[in-house]
Parts: structure tokens; C-alpha cells; sequence
């Protein structure tokens, strides 16, 4: 290396390369651009939870970390306490594990739900086939083509979702939708695990199996679920929200197939010999077609009040209150069976999904179906998914008069309940006295 | 990615080559030659560096707008202490880097044998002892400004509010991992602007929650020109309350109810007809037919507003993202209340909501 | 005491140890100087791979790591960083650079290594407690390593590890897991425990070189004729010494609210996660930060004064110029440890204490830039007039001496209260406490560990592989560093995992881009340091007593100084900073060599 003088044409040398590098690295500036082709949809290897555990009464909450039904693979797990055993108990009949099945019979469904849903990076429902049609307005519409219009399940707007679903919401509720994401275990009360069709809060009117409808989802979106780690997400754009929503119905769909399917393996193979049936890509296809015709159903349905109240004056909203007392306390309703001493005495249950909850204490002032009338409304009168509410009205779809009077007197009375001056007013006069 | 790797790989080499381009007799052993080099380095290291903070202004990678009353004070200490801290290091580095070029060893000189002087030394204790005094006595006011509220404290000796210091509460309750505002009804507030005295009540009880409160997430309506006073709550862990529009930032602590102000200076957003949309400006036109003064809104992405946390509160800090919107009128504020009202009352419709 | 244990030291001299007596289970000062050495530079080494894993995320947030993904967030995480890993990851990252980087290679490498040998004393005064000193570090090493394997991950909370997200339990009973996040379990337990352990280290340490350096000096030794290093090591004892029971307190408070569920730092409100509440408690959450401070802000001066005592050194040397105003230099070093005291409150502005305490906080704080500030003018009078040999260990020095001023100087931006508001956790402190501890401490380290060398393993580093590394170094340091500064301008709060979620920082992105490469460059550049280090150990050239020809004690003994360090003990006659003496032929005249006939006595030395 030869020693040479300083020199200004040195400096220049360096700049020249230096600051084209620089501007790159400046234009470098990458972010989220979507999951990878190469990622695929995991196949599901936690147990499922096919039946209630309504007779498995835990005592607490479970503690993070790890989801109670996860606790049934480290059976020596000191971590959930007495409450572990309860579940044990249920192994086999109302908790069935999809990994006691072959392998190859697991690697066909991996093929078929990939045939049916894609990749992350390329999201579709996809249900063609010719027995998969429905009736509309007198023609023959596929299934197809009615999830790409009424749901706007089409592959744009799915991909738009997956990638937004990528950077808000995968670290809670993981790549399937299965609410295992890395922060997810950590968070009580845990991301809804969306593989078992069920959403907890609808406006829908379906009697068996119901759906939310996409406005439900929204909401959710929307207003965050206070109370829960679930933050509001208002304030991205409308159409980001809508992409998002179709890209959870998607997983929904997605993983309840998964889920019926494995259930049905999980019987055959319980019985020997095994009886004849479809092959797997073909059982897939059959579920995710009932499955979205309910997601359709869904849609068109919504529970609607027949006579929303006008309270003129606080007096009178004190006297629906008290009305809705005497609905509360009716023996054949039931309220405080459940919500023991307004619920804050109320017992720990399982609900669908195998996590720990607790019917509502009225006295915390808190909503996580959202706290507005018509949306407790709507939880009243359908009920709440998943988490054994019972609906009050007889048939949601056609609610009687005095069944909404009813419902309206009780939302009058389940809102005075968190503040004080309002009972104290609601005890002299009327009587009625709320410890 | 892969262009990651490749691009991290192209700027060794960038580097690799410039240093060798710039400093081969420099990093030979040898006592010999090409010794001011390094003064080159620390010098071009050293002005790039000062150089960059007018470049970065120039780029807008700078102080966010500033909108409310104190901020203008905050920005000016700001840049006082910019032109301070930029005239010593300019000075300090010029001297630095001459002092490199100048004496690199050589055999034919030898240094100056001083243990120092107590003249020098004493001027450059004095001078910046006396410079950092100022400074530092100068900025009590703005400080006590913005965190001790004087304005609040005389209205509550006072018993009263006066009206041109009538102001808005709001209480906000920071949780994991969002922010959840809690607003006195469009009666309440009414009442309050009528008389100074009742709302001093309040803000001695910190706002106690009410059947008939407005409930928002993650945004905070306030009205241009009126103190906002802000009860900030936290559920879990601290969270910090960052407004850095209005230079505004405070934890909010488990267990207190902490409270902060801020007045804006300026509205960011209107009533279209559908929704209230912020990201706009009010700017003063021409005189119109009738020779008055009018003012019209014209888009502006500066006014787009955001409500940020800033101390560490778990998985989704960055992400606790809220806007403030600041409206024009006291009018503009109650027609947004009473619809935000309305849309917490809801008993039929099951519209979709945004805003 | 010490006496006797220094006469056993001396007469064990002559025997042959085994390996493991002389080489592990060592109670000489100078094996014990370089174990902390080499455990300092592999945990540099941890502590910088997981910054990387920070940088990566801000420079692509969001974007798949190439191969690595895939291995770490297999299965439902979507092969993507989450943020709980991230969190552990920038909070291991500071926790690991401060407790088992800086301060054990600053204090523990440097100090051991150093004090006795620049004082001219055999030992440390209490050699055992020296070995005991270095085996504290590794019970800590282990727990915060371990911590990597626990359920939930390591500490998440921020080295800080402020309450309530850090010490929220569960009822008793629920296990030692958080409700607040998946760090704060077991993993945040590890970490309170590892750093009990570092702080015993510690305080067995500063209590040695506060007896050492007060006892043990050679004769003609006196305080005012100590080298710079051995007045910056004694003040940073005594500051250790004071401050870290403070620390030992606060780490003991919570790690009983996490363990057998105390309620230090509960509010009496309690507090509520989703379904899971604390139940009420009877404690405060803010003074774990009156607790922490206490001692982590003269922990920062910790971090530095040791490093500045260095490059006075190594910058007279190679000046081959006196010192100058060697007494003020002491003084300002003595004047930062004191006020350094009283200044905790100004991490603490936006926290909701009293805001009028503040301004007293403020005050202090920005007068402590005074004695900084006379310190820099001091290493710029000592270079003026000077002849400058631009070894490794010089740049390094001199680096540090540019870099200090860029963090002293941005450090009254948020001593600034009213500025603070708008600064406080943003970049900008991210920015500075980098150029304090990355720019200052780290190249004064490298600038001691380069000129030490010779002595430490009696061999040579290669110059023109050090010069390559430091130009590196520096140039990449700062592409990483100073940007920081303007991101702070901008108002990007530190900490975020996501920064591109906000409006009016998403266009400042560019620059995380940049700082992340650049974090790269220098990363791979420490490459270089490292084979250099190792490879000099074994087949660096030989060096002699005294390669760069400097005055003070340690160079008069052999390259490495056997079992006892000198020859015969050394007599000291004047200060260490004698270079270039009118009227003699050699530039430097030894602290321990008689005064040369005809050459003046200067006054007062």
C-alpha cells in the first residue's frame, strides 16, 4: 500500500460512493408487506372441546400463560391448581385430541383445508362444485358467489385483511385465528379462538348455530371490548375494518371446518371397523358449505325492537327500572341464578371454548358487548354465544310485544345498578332496595 | 428478506472502500506520514453531525407542529438551547479538530510543559457556571406553567371559575392497551358555563361517573381556546399521556388521578355533513361581497393530531394510538357531544358506527 | 490485615501454582482484572446481537427476518417478531450492556487491574473478597442467562423495571406468573435476583478499592500524586458504596411483592388486567423510581468516571504533555460524583411528582454540565501544543473525548424541564445515553483495553487492525447514534415496538433504516476488535516493560507482572503526568524515577 498525500480528489471519491449507498439505504425503508408465500396455515394439534364442561366448576381464573385446556398436555403442571384435575376428568368424551389420529389422515385435511382456504398470503373460500348451489330469487347462484358478494369474501379484500391482520392482530390471535398467538396465553380473558364458528356477540337472529353478522364484528372492531384486552381499532379506515372482518370470517370458516371435520375423524376412527365414507377433501367442502350457508343465514336475519322507549323524564325511566326489577327477581327468568347477587357473587364456568368466565357483575359498570341500549338489548334477547346466556325472547327472530317491554325495563334497571344515588332513588321510591 | 442481506453487505464494502480511499497511510503502523488524516475524520464525523440537525429540520424530521398555549414557550427554550448547545459544540469541535491537524507528533517539536493555568481555569468554570444558571433559573416559569396549574389552583381559592377561564373536563382512563374517555353530558356542561361554581365540585371530586356521562375511545374532542383539564386515570400499569402536538406529557399513575391541561390554539377538524373529520385548517381569506373578513378550512396533514402513550406499558405501547380533534367553537364541541350522546343512547338502528 | 495477606501474597510469589489456583480460583488482582475482562467482552458480545434483534425490528418493522424467523416465531406467531420478544429483547439489551458490560469491565476489569498496580501495591487490600467480588458476577450471569429459558421470557419491563408493570403478581397462590405481561414472571424474578448478586459483586469490589487506595499506596504515593485512573476509580467506589444498598433495597421490596406478596409498590386501589385483578395493596408505585434513581443515576456516573479517569491517561501519554490543571480535573471528577446525588429526580419529571420539586431537580442538574464542561476544556488544553501519536488507545481516547461533549451536550435538553415535557422518552434520550455510554464509555474502553494490553498479556495488539476497527467503529457509531437525536426532535417515544404506527413519525422512518445498518456495520465490525484481541494473545509481538513510554507505576513493572507486580517496591517522587521535562533528552520522566540532576523540581509536585 503506497502512503499518498491528502488530497481533495480522495474526498470526492468517498462521497461519490458513500452517498448513493446512503440514499439507498434511505429508500430501503421497508415495512409490513404480509405474511411470506411460503407460510401455510398450521394444522390443528390442540384438543377440541366438543361438548359443554358445564359440569366442570372451576374456582378461579386461570393464570397466564397458558390456556386450562393446554394444562391437559403437562399433566404434572402445578400452574392451574385443583381446578386441573376437574378437566382431566373430561379427556376423551368432551375434550378430544386431534393428534391421537394418523398421520396421513391429518396431512389429507392440511391438503383439503388448503384447497378450501388458501394460504395466509393468499386468503379464499374457496366451495366449488356443483352440488354446492343455493336457491335466489328463482336462479341457481353458487355458494361461491354469493360468500364473494354478501361477504365479501374475494381474494382482494382478503388479502388486504391478511396483511392488516398481520401487523394488529396476529400476535394475539395467531396465524389461524386459534388465539395462541405469542401475547395471547398471556391475556385473560383470552383472544377468542375463532376455529369454533362461534362469536359471543350478535345481532342475529338464528336460533341454532348463529353467526354475528358483519356489522357484530365490526362493532367489536370498532369499540375494542372494554374490559378486556381487545383494544379499539376505530380509528382505521372503513375499508380496512371491512377487510379485516372478512379476513376473520375466513378463518372462521376456515378452522370450524377444520374443527367438524376433525370431529368426525376423531369418531371413526373410535369405531372399528371404520365406516365408509366421503373422502376427506370432500367432507371439508360439505362442512364449509353449511358452514357458510349460516354465515348467509346470518346476514339477513337481525333481532329488532318492536318499540324503542322515549323516556320523557328521569321519573319515568325510575319507573321502568322498577318494573324491570320484577322482571329481574321473576323466578322464571332467572337473572340471579346466574348473576348471583347482580353477579358479583356469580360462579366461575367453562364456556364454549374451554376458557374460564364469569356471568357479568352489574355493579362494575363495564360492557363488553358494548354498553349502548340496543346492544344489550341484543344480548338479552339472543343471548350471548358460547358463554350459556340464554336468550329471554322465545323466538329472537319474531320477538313478542311484551317481551320487548320487558327487555327495555330490564336494561332501565340493569343501568341504575352501578351508581349509587340512582339506587338510593330507586329504593325511596319505590322501595325497592339493591344491596 | 434477502435485500437486507445484500444491502448490508453493499454498505461494508461502501465503508470498507471509502476508509481505505480516504486513509490508507493513516492505518499503516508506520510513525510516518499521513497523520492529519485522522484530523480529517474527527473533523467531517464532527461537522456532518452539526450540519444534521439544520439538514433534518430542512427534511420537516422535526418538531412536531406546535398548537397549544405553552408550547410556544417550550419550542423557544428549545431552540435557545439548541443555539446554546450548537455555538459550544461548533466551538469545542473546531478547536478539536484543529488542535488534531495541528499537532500530530513530530520528532523536531516538543510539547509545551504546562500542569495548566488558574486564570483559564477560572473563566471556564465562571462563564458556563453563570451561562447554565440563567438558563436554568429562566425556564421555572414555563415549567410551573404547564405542571402547577395556577389557574386552577386561584379558581379553587377563589371558589369560582371566571368566565373567560371556563374550561372542559374530560376524564381519561388510560388501560392496556387503549384510552378511554369519559365526558360530562352536553346538560352538564351547559350548566357549567353558566355558572363558575358548581364545576369546581367536580374537579374536586375528579368527575364522578354518571348515568348520563358520554363515553368515547381513543379520542378527545376539545374546543380551540378553552383549557381542556384532563383527569388521566390508569387501570393497570403507568401509562404516559402524550399529546406532543401541545408539548403535553404526563404519566399517568396506578392508584391517582392525575391532573393535566393543555389549551389549543388552533381547531383541526369540522362537521361535513356525515362525520367530524380532522386533518384541516382554518385559514382567513380574502374579504368577502359583504367586506368581512371570512375564514375558510383547507386540508392540512400537519393537523392531523395524535394522542400517544410514552412510558413502557407492555405489548402494544406503540400501538396505543388516539387522535385529538380540536374543535373550532364551543357550538361545534356541544354538536358533537350531544351526537356522541345520542350515539351512546342508541335503542334502535343497528347502523354501522364510525365515529 | 492487609499487611500480613500482602507478606502472604509476596512469599507465594516464588511457588508454582496449578492452573486453577492461578488461572480460575485466583486471588491475584490481576487475573481477577482480566476473568472480568473476558466475561465483560462476552457478554458485550450477547448484549450486541440483542440490539441487532431491536435494530432489526425498527428498520423492518413488521418485515419476515430471513431463516431467522422461521426458527424463533415458528407455528401460530406467523414467523413474525412479536412484541413480547421484542420487549425482552431491548430490555435484556440495556440490562445486560449496563450490569455485566460496563460496570463489570469499567470498575471490575479496569479497577482490579489497575488500582494496585498504578498505586505501586502488591494486591488488592483484601484479596479474597477481590475473588468473591469476580464469583458474585457468575450466579448473576447464570439467573439472567437462564432467564432467556423461563416461561414468558426474560425481564420485559425496561431495564428500569418500573412498577406496577414490572412487580404485578398474581394472587398468592397463582404462581410467580404476571398479569401485566409474559416478562414480568419468572423471568422478571431471574432478573431482580441476578442484579442482587451483581450489586454484591459491586459493593465487595468499591469497598476493596476504597481500602486499597487509601492504605496500600507505594511510599511518596500521596493522594495528589495519583494517576487520574486511580482518582476516578476511588470516587467511583465511594459512589457505588453509598448508592447501591439504595438499590439492594429497592431490588429486595420488589422482588418480595413478587415472590410472597408484599405490597411495596401496589396502589391501594389495586389494579385490574382483563379478568384478573391484584386485589388491594397498601404501597406506591412512584417510589420504586425515587429508589432507582437514587441509585441509577449516579450509576450513570458510574459508568463514565472510570472511563474518563482513563483517557486522561492515555491522552498525556500520548500527547507526551502534562495533564492540564490536573487538580481541577480531580475536582470536577469529585464535583460530578457529589452533585450526581442529588439529581435522580430528573428522570422523574412527567412521573407525577410534585412538579415544584422539579425545578430544585432541574437546577442541579443542569449545573452538573459545569464540572463535565471543565473536564472537556481540560483534555483540550492538554492536547493544545501537544505531539499528538495517533495510536489505537489515542483515537479511542480522543473519540471519547468528541463524543463526551455531544451527550454532555444533550443532556441539558432534558434537564430543561419545559423542554423535558416534549423530550422525555423519546429518542432523544435514547440518543443521549448512547453517546454517554456507547461513544464515551464503550471507546474508553476500547481505548483501555488497546493501551493496557501490553501489560495485561505482555504481547502487542495489531495497530493497523486496531486503527480499521476504530475508524469502523467510529463512523458506524455515529451514522447509529446521532440520527437518534432528530428522531427525538421528532417526538418518537423510545421503546416502541411499531414505529411507524403514528402519523407524525411514520415519515421519519427512513432514518431507522439507516440507523439500522449502520447498527449493523458496527456490530460486525466488534468482529474485527475480538480476532484481534485473541489473536494478539497468542501471536502478537512481545512487548517490553514500557511500550509507549509512559510515567506511571504499572509500566515500570514486567510485561505481565508476575504474582506481587514489582520488582522491588516501588518510591514514587512526583506526579504521573511528566512528559517532555525542559532540559532533558527522554519526553517522560517516571513517577518512580529520582529526580535527574539538573532538571527542575516543578512546584507543588
Amino acid at each position: 500500500m503506497i502512503a499518498r498525500r491528502p488530497s481533495g480528489r480522495n474526498f470526492l471519491r468517498m462521497l461519490l460512493v458513500t452517498l448513493p449507498a446512503a440514499i439507498t439505504c434511505l429508500l430501503l425503508a421497508g415495512c409490513d408487506d404480509g405474511y411470506d408465500v411460503s407460510i401455510l396455515y398450521t394444522p390443528r394439534t390442540d384438543w377440541l372441546v366438543v361438548e359443554s364442561l358445564k359440569d366442570v366448576v372451576p374456582t378461579r381464573y386461570d393464570p397466564p400463560g397458558m390456556l386450562p385446556v393446554e394444562t391437559l398436555d403437562h399433566a404434572d403442571s402445578t400452574l392451574f391448581g385443583p381446578d386441573q384435575k376437574l378437566l382431566l376428568s373430561k379427556k376423551g368424551t368432551s375434550l378430544l385430541d386431534p393428534r391421537l389420529l394418523p398421520f396421513g389422515t391429518r396431512g389429507e385435511l392440511v391438503l383439503a383445508l388448503r384447497d378450501l382456504a388458501g394460504r395466509p398470503a393468499h386468503p379464499k373460500i374457496d366451495i366449488s362444485g356443483d352440488k354446492f348451489m343455493v336457491e335466489e330469487k328463482g336462479n341457481r347462484v353458487s355458494v361461491n358467489s354469493l360468500l364473494e358478494k354478501e361477504l365479501k369474501l374475494d381474494t382482494k379484500t382478503l388479502e388486504q385483511g391478511s396483511m392488516l391482520y398481520r401487523s394488529n392482530c396476529l400476535h394475539c390471535h395467531g396465524l389461524d385465528g386459534d388465539g395462541r398467538g405469542p401475547t395471547g396465553h398471556w391475556i385473560n380473558p383470552h383472544p377468542r379462538d375463532y376455529r369454533q364458528g362461534i362469536f359471543k356477540f350478535a345481532s342475529s337472529a338464528q336460533v341454532a348455530n348463529r353467526k354475528p353478522r358483519r356489522e357484530d364484528l365490526k362493532r367489536v372492531l370498532v369499540n375494542g371490548i372494554e374490559g378486556t384486552t381487545m383494544p379499539s381499532f376505530h380509528l382505521l379506515k372503513d375499508e380496512e375494518l371491512e377487510a379485516l372482518v372478512s379476513y376473520i370470517i375466513h378463518l372462521s370458516i376456515r378452522g370450524e371446518a377444520e374443527f367438524a371435520v376433525l370431529q368426525e375423524l376423531i369418531a371413526d376412527a373410535q369405531q372399528s371397523p371404520p365406516p365408509p365414507s366421503d373422502p376427506i377433501i370432500l367432507r371439508v367442502r360439505n362442512k364449509a358449505d353449511e358452514i357458510a350457508r349460516s354465515w348467509l343465514e346470518a346476514q339477513k336475519t337481525e333481532i329488532k325492537p318492536i318499540k324503542p322507549p322515549e323516556y320523557k323524564s328521569e321519573d319515568e325511566r325510575l319507573a321502568s327500572a322498577a318494573r324491570g326489577y320484577k322482571v329481574y327477581s321473576d323466578k322464571n327468568v332467572a337473572c340471579a341464578g346466574c348473576h348471583l347477587n347482580y353477579g358479583r357473587d356469580a360462579a366461575f364456568r367453562y364456556d364454549a371454548w374451554g376458557t374460564i368466565v364469569k356471568p357479568r357483575n352489574f355493579f362494575s359498570n363495564m360492557y363488553r358487548g358494548g354498553r349502548r341500549p340496543i346492544e344489550v338489548y341484543w344480548r338479552i334477547a339472543g343471548g350471548i354465544n358460547g358463554a350459556d346466556m340464554a336468550p329471554f325472547a322465545k323466538n329472537p327472530a319474531a320477538i313478542t310485544p311484551e317481551e320487548d317491554a320487558q327487555i327495555w325495563d330490564l336494561i332501565s334497571f340493569l343501568n341504575t345498578l352501578p351508581y349509587p344515588e340512582k339506587r338510593q332513588e330507586l329504593k325511596d321510591k319505590y322501595g325497592i332496595e339493591v344491596k | 428478506m434477502i435485500k437486507f442481506a445484500i444491502f448490508s453487505i453493499l454498505t461494508i464494502a461502501v465503508a470498507a472502500f471509502g476508509l481505505y480511499a480516504l486513509f490508507p497511510a493513516a492505518l499503516k503502523p508506520s510513525p510516518e506520514g499521513g497523520r492529519k488524516r485522522w484530523a480529517y475524520l474527527f473533523g467531517i464525523v464532527l461537522l456532518l453531525e452539526a450540519l444534521a440537525f439544520p439538514f433534518a429540520a430542512m427534511m420537516g424530521w422535526w418538531l412536531p407542529k406546535s398548537v397549544s398555549t405553552f408550547s410556544g414557550g417550550i419550542d423557544l427554550l428549545f431552540n435557545i438551547i439548541l443555539a446554546v448547545t450548537g455555538v459550544t459544540f461548533v466551538g469545542v469541535g473546531i478547536i478539536f479538530t484543529y488542535v488534531l491537524f495541528k499537532y500530530p507528533a513530530d520528532p523536531n517539536r516538543k510539547s509545551w510543559y504546562t500542569h495548566g493555568s488558574h486564570k483559564l481555569e477560572m473563566v471556564w468554570t465562571a462563564v458556563p457556571a453563570v451561562l447554565l444558571f440563567v438558563l436554568a433559573i429562566a425556564q421555572i416559569p414555563a415549567w410551573l406553567e404547564v405542571k402547577n396549574m395556577g389557574w386552577l389552583r386561584d379558581a379553587l381559592q377563589a371558589g369560582e371559575v371566571k368566565p373567560e377561564n371556563r374550561f372542559l373536563q374530560v376524564e381519561i382512563t388510560a388501560r392496556q392497551w387503549e384510552w378511554r374517555m369519559r365526558y360530562p353530558s352536553p346538560q352538564h356542561i351547559e350548566q357549567w358555563n353558566q355558572d363558575g361554581k358548581t364545576v369546581l365540585n367536580d374537579v374536586r371530586l375528579k368527575m364522578p361517573a354518571r348515568p348520563d356521562d358520554v363515553r368515547t375511545v381513543n379520542e378527545i374532542h376539545c374546543v380551540k381556546g378553552q383549557k381542556c383539564l384532563v383527569h388521566l386515570k390508569t387501570m393497570d400499569v403507568i401509562h404516559s399521556f402524550f399529546l406532543p402536538q401541545m408539548r403535553l406529557k404526563q404519566d399517568a399513575l396506578p392508584g391517582k388521578t392525575i391532573p393535566v391541561w393543555f389549551e389549543p390554539t388552533e381547531a383541526n377538524c369540522y362537521f361535513d355533513g356525515k362525520e367530524w373529520k380532522d386533518g384541516i385548517r382554518l385559514e382567513r381569506s380574502m374579504p368577502g361581497s359583504d367586506g368581512k373578513d371570512k375564514e375558510v378550512w383547507v386540508p392540512d396533514e400537519r393537523n392531523v393530531w395524535e394522542l400517544a402513550c410514552a412510558e413502557y406499558c407492555g405489548a402494544r405501547h406503540s400501538l396505543m394510538r388516539g387522535k385529538l380533534y380540536v374543535h373550532n367553537t364551543q357550538e361545534d364541541f356541544l354538536a358533537w357531544l350531544k351526537k356522541a350522546e345520542a350515539d351512546n343512547q342508541l335503542t334502535s338502528i343497528p347502523q354501522t358506527e364510525k365515529k | 490485615m492487609s499487611e500480613s495477606t500482602t507478606h502472604d501474597v509476596g512469599h507465594e510469589h516464588h511457588h508454582e501454582m496449578s492452573f486453577i489456583k492461578k488461572y480460575i480460583f485466583s486471588e491475584d488482582h490481576k487475573i481477577i482484572g482480566i476473568q472480568f475482562l473476558f466475561t465483560g467482552l462476552i457478554m458485550f458480545l450477547v448484549g450486541g446481537i440483542l440490539a441487532l434483534g431491536v435494530r432489526t425490528q425498527l428498520g423492518w418493522p413488521g418485515q419476515e427476518i430471513p431463516i431467522l424467523g422461521k426458527l424463533l416465531f415458528p407455528g401460530s406467531q406467523g414467523h413474525k417478531m412479536g412484541p413480547d420478544f421484542y420487549n425482552m429483547l431491548f430490555t435484556m439489551h440495556a440490562s445486560v450492556m449496563i450490569f455485566f458490560v460496563i460496570i463489570p469491565l469499567l470498575t471490575g476489569a479496569f479497577g482490579n487491574f489497575l488500582i494496585p498496580l498504578m498505586i505501586g501495591a502488591k494486591d488488592m487490600a483484601f484479596p479474597k473478597l477481590n475473588m468473591l467480588s469476580y464469583w458474585f458476577m457468575w450466579p448473576a450471569l447464570i439467573t439472567i442467562l437462564i432467564s432467556f429459558t423461563v416461561d414468558g421470557g426474560a425481564g420485559a419491563s425496561g431495564w428500569t423495571a418500573y412498577p406496577t408493570i414490572a412487580s404485578s403478581t398474581m394472587p398468592s397462590g397463582m404462581g410467580y406468573r404476571s398479569p401485566a405481561q409474559p416478562g414480568s414472571g419468572i423471568g422478571q424474578i431471574l432478573w431482580l435476583v441476578s442484579l442482587l448478586f451483581v450489586g454484591v459483586s459491586s459493593m465487595a469490589g468499591s469497598v476493596n478499592y476504597i481500602t486499597t487506595i487509601i492504605n496500600l499506596r507505594a511510599a511518596g504515593m500521596t493522594m495528589f500524586r495519583m494517576p487520574l485512573t486511580v482518582w476516578a476509580m476511588f470516587i467511583t467506589a465511594i459512589l457505588q458504596a453509598f448508592a447501591l444498598p439504595v438499590l439492594t433495597v429497592a431490588l429486595s421490596l420488589q422482588l418480595l411483592d413478587k415472590t410472597i406478596g408484599t405490597t411495596f409498590f401496589l396502589p391501594p386501589t389495586g389494579l385490574t388486567f382483563g379478568n384478573w385483578t391484584t386485589g388491594p395493596g397498601g404501597g406506591q408505585p412512584l417510589l420504586w423510581q425515587h429508589l432507582f434513581w437514587f441509585y441509577s443515576h449516579p450509576a450513570v456516573y458510574i459508568m463514565i468516571l472510570p472511563a474518563m479517569g482513563m483517557v486522561s491517561d492515555i491522552i498525556t501519554v500520548f500527547a507526551r504533555k502534562p495533564l492540564f490543571g490536573y487538580k481541577p480535573m480531580v475536582l470536577a471528577i469529585a464535583g460530578i460524583a457529589g452533585l450526581g446525588f442529588i439529581v435522580w429526580g430528573h428522570h422523574m419529571f412527567q412521573s407525577g411528582m410534585d412538579p415544584r420539586l422539579g425545578t430544585g431537580f432541574m437546577v442541579a442538574t443542569i449545573m452538573i454540565a459545569l464540572p463535565s464542561a471543565v473536564k472537556t476544556f481540560n483534555w483540550l488544553g492538554t492536547l493544545y501544543q501537544s505531539n499528538i501519536h495517533f495510536t489505537t488507545p489515542m483515537l479511542n481516547a480522543l473519540a471519547f473525548v468528541a463524543m463526551f461533549v455531544i451527550g454532555g451536550l444533550s443532556g441539558i435538553f432534558m434537564a430543561a424541564t419545559p423542554v423535558d415535557i416534549f423530550i422525555h422518552d423519546t429518542y432523544f434520550i435514547v440518543a443521549h445515553i448512547h453517546y454517554v455510554l456507547f461513544m464515551s464509555s464503550v471507546f474508553g474502553i476500547f481505548a483501555g483495553i488497546t493501551f493496557w494490553y501490553p501489560k495485561m498479556f505482555g504481547r502487542m495488539m495489531n495497530e493497523r487492525w486496531g486503527k480499521i476497527h476504530f475508524a469502523i467503529t467510529f463512523i458506524a457509531a455515529n451514522c447509529t447514534f446521532y440520527p437518534m437525536h432528530i428522531l427525538g426532535v421528532g417526538g418518537t417515544p423510545r421503546r416502541y415496538f411499531e414505529p411507524t404506527s403514528f402519523d407524525w413519525i411514520h415519515h421519519m422512518q427512513p432514518i431507522n433504516t439507516f440507523i439500522s445498518i449502520s447498527a449493523f456495520v458496527m456490530g460486525l465490525a466488534q468482529l474485527i476488535f475480538l480476532a484481534n484481541f485473541f489473536y494478539s494473545l497468542f501471536w502478537g509481538p512481545k512487548a517490553d516493560r514500557n511500550p509507549w513510554k509512559s510515567n506511571t507505576l504499572e509500566w515500570t513493572a514486567p510485561s505481565p507482572p508476575p504474582h506481587g507486580n514489582y520488582d522491588a517496591p516501588p518510591i514514587v517522587f512526583r506526579g504521573p503526568y511528566e512528559y517532555c521535562v525542559p532540559g532533558m533528552e527522554e519526553d517522560h520522566l517516571p513517577q518512580s524515577l529520582p529526580q535527574p540532576s539538573g532538571v527542575p523540581v516543578p512546584v507543588g509536585h
